[in-house]
């Protein structure tokens, strides 16, 4: 709801002037009743006049010196040759109206905004004062600091006066050369080192360096942790992936060269190759170490088997369980071994690890590594054979795959062979003996019928005649079938089969067989070495097997004995 | 029997020296005869 009042109308001069100047403004309101109150209501001056003369009978001069007495109410403006009376509801003139009125309107606020406030001064911050409860200790150590200050005072040494003290330092500066200063801190001494052997620091190095979380090491080598670079995972699978697209395990300097792009004699593929197999042997699930620690092979999950397939390695393993009673000698403490194939290595591509083997080849880097990948040089083929030692398991014992080809490419089972180590633990040379070539129907397992057969075969190396299973020696093996798993797993189910297949029938008597044509023969089914056979036919508990005592190194099998 | 030798806290502050300041990786000989060196100085 809008109220309006009449506004007090400060009118001036004389009597009849104020009367005029109330009517005027009475008139020019009621024209001016819609618009605002500052808003200026105009009139000429001429309709001013008429309007008075008509109405109050009102002289044109009295009126306009009337307007003129009360010029705060009406403002008189020439325009257009006419003269105007302004004035507003107010009843102020709008000169003034704008001077007095608008000081606060839109306009004025925006161009004269109001100053920032001032930020008020911050508080003053109390200071801490010490609780007042601790006034009650005031004296309480006063009688410690003076016992303090009678120990000074009857300390046995009297404080010499200033004047002496600065008189001896004059003295003493005197004396002294013009010579540095030197201090000399107590140095730890080193341990003496010079009575201990190499082997016996290399041990005190392991146990300390191996326990310290700041140094890393691999095999031989010692490098500081942080100062060892670190593999992405994105680098990881990369290596993972390499040595997958390659089908075999792969060395550490292939790694660094082929995934890396490091070449080789940098002083980056030294630091690259300590880091690959370092950070590598903590990642137990992707990466299996199967090197030596001067071939440093890698192989990681679903890699295809290095030799043979007739036979699981697990079950090679298991045949060769008797090689875990033999003596075990000093890893790599000889230069070279010569052997003897037999048919089930040449079968199969092996070289039981037996204590000669054990004495030519590396032992493992760990204690939870299982085999080794190892490289067999032929110089007389140029032909360079990736090889695996499995290495013996308290249940299994340990021997050597992947030389099928080799074998099977250049020998003879009875072949004589040489196996010599080299420089790099993990590289040997292997090679035979060559001789004239020569014909001969020897032994062979044909693998489509599972049968015996004889075939000529010509081969051009020294063979070992008492392993060397020809027709003319061991005729009856033809047609023969390979023994069931279950008789084969016994080794005097094995024997005895051999004595039937190659012995000597004696009516009444059993078979007789000498220990030369067994040990042939008996490795056809399942490796035995000289000892071992020998051990089986003189320890069987049934009696079956026994030492003829009219000949030479024969041994005699009495069928129906249970073996 | 005799006893085997034992590294102080010092030899081994030294041996970590030696790989610090090799920046390479270091075979266990070479850290052999990085104390016997120290010894004989």
């Amino acid at each position: 709801m809008v109220t309006s009042s009449e506004p007090t109308l400060n009118v001036s001069g004389t009597g009849a002037q104020k009367e005029i100047a109330r009517n005027v403004f009475q008139v020019m309101s009621a024209r001016g009743r819609f618009m605002a109150d500052t808003a200026p209501i105009e009139v000429t001056f001429s309709s001013v006049a008429g309007y008075l003369g008509q109405t109050a009978n009102v002289e044109e001069a009295d009126a306009l010196a009337a307007l003129k007495a009360n010029s705060k109410v009406f403002s008189l403006e020439e325009r257009d040759e006419q003269l105007l009376v302004i004035t507003t509801r107010l009843g102020i003139a709008p000169n003034a109206c704008a001077t007095a009125v608008n000081t606060h309107d839109f306009k004025a606020r925006l161009m004269t905004p109001l100053p920032k406030p001032e930020t008020p001064p911050a508080p003053p911050v109390e200071r801490p004062r010490v609780d007042s409860g601790w006034s009650a200790l005031e004296g309480f150590f006063d009688d410690v600091i003076e016992e303090f200050d009678e120990v000074e005072v009857t300390a046995e040494e009297e404080v010499a006066p200033l004047d002496e003290l600065a008189t001896g330092l004059e003295e003493l500066t005197a004396e002294l050369p013009d010579a540095p200063r030197t201090i000399t801190v107590a140095v730890a001494p080193a341990t003496d080192v010079s009575g201990v052997d190499d082997v016996e620091l290399a041990d005190a190095i392991r146990e300390r360096l191996g326990a310290d979380v700041r140094v890393a090491s691999f095999g031989d080598q010692w490098m500081l942790e942080d100062r060892v670079t670190r593999l992405s995972r994105g680098e990881l699978r990369r290596l993972k992936e390499y040595i997958q697209e390659q089908e075999r395990p792969l060395t550490d300097d292939m790694l660094v060269q082929d995934v890396f792009n490091i070449r080789p004699g940098t002083e980056d593929f030294d630091l690259m190759r300590f880091a690959v197999n370092f950070r590598l042997s903590k990642e137990h699930r992707e990466f299996e170490f199967v090197g030596t620690s001067g071939q440093r092979f890698w192989s990681t999950n679903n890699l295809p088997q290095i030799g043979t397939k007739r036979r699981k390695p697990n079950d090679i393993g298991t045949d060769l369980k008797y090689l875990l009673s033999e003596a075990a000698p000093a890893p790599r403490s000889v230069d070279s071994i010569d052997r003897v194939l037999t048919y089930f290595e040449y079968q199969h591509g092996l070289l039981p690890f037996d204590a000669e083997m054990r004495a030519l080849m590396p032992a493992a880097m760990n204690a939870d590594q299982k085999t080794a990948v190892l490289t067999f040089e032929c110089p007389q083929s140029y032909t360079t054979y990736l090889v695996e030692l499995r290495y013996p398991t308290p249940n299994r014992g340990g021997f050597v795959l992947g030389l099928d080809d080799f074998f099977t490419e250049n020998l003879v089972p009875g072949a004589l062979i040489t196996i010599q180590r080299t420089e790099n633990d993990g590289h040997y040379k292997v090679e035979y003996l060559p001789s004239s070539g020569e014909s001969m129907r020897l032994f062979e397992v044909e693998d489509r019928r599972q049968r015996y057969v004889f075939r000529p075969t010509t081969f051009a190396c020294t063979v070992d005649p008492s392993f060397l299973l020809s027709e003319d020696r061991f005729p009856r093996l033809n047609g023969e079938k390979p023994l069931d798993d279950k008789q084969r797993r016994r080794p005097e189910s094995v024997i005895s089969a051999t004595f039937e297949r190659v012995g000597q029938m004696h009516e009444g008597h059993g078979y007789s067989a000498s220990f030369e044509d067994l040990l042939a023969a008996v490795n056809i089914e399942r490796p035995f070495s000289a000892d071992y056979l020998r051990q089986v036919l003189e320890q069987d508990d049934s009696g079956a097997f026994a030492i003829d005592p009219d000949r030479d190194d024969v041994y005699t099998y009495v069928p129906g004995t249970p073996v | 029997m005799s006893n085997a030798i034992q590294l102080t806290d010092d030899d081994i502050a030294f041996l970590i020296n030696v790989l610090r300041s090799a920046g390479l990786p270091l075979t266990t000989q070479q850290l052999i005869d990085a104390l016997r060196e120290r010894s004989r100085a």
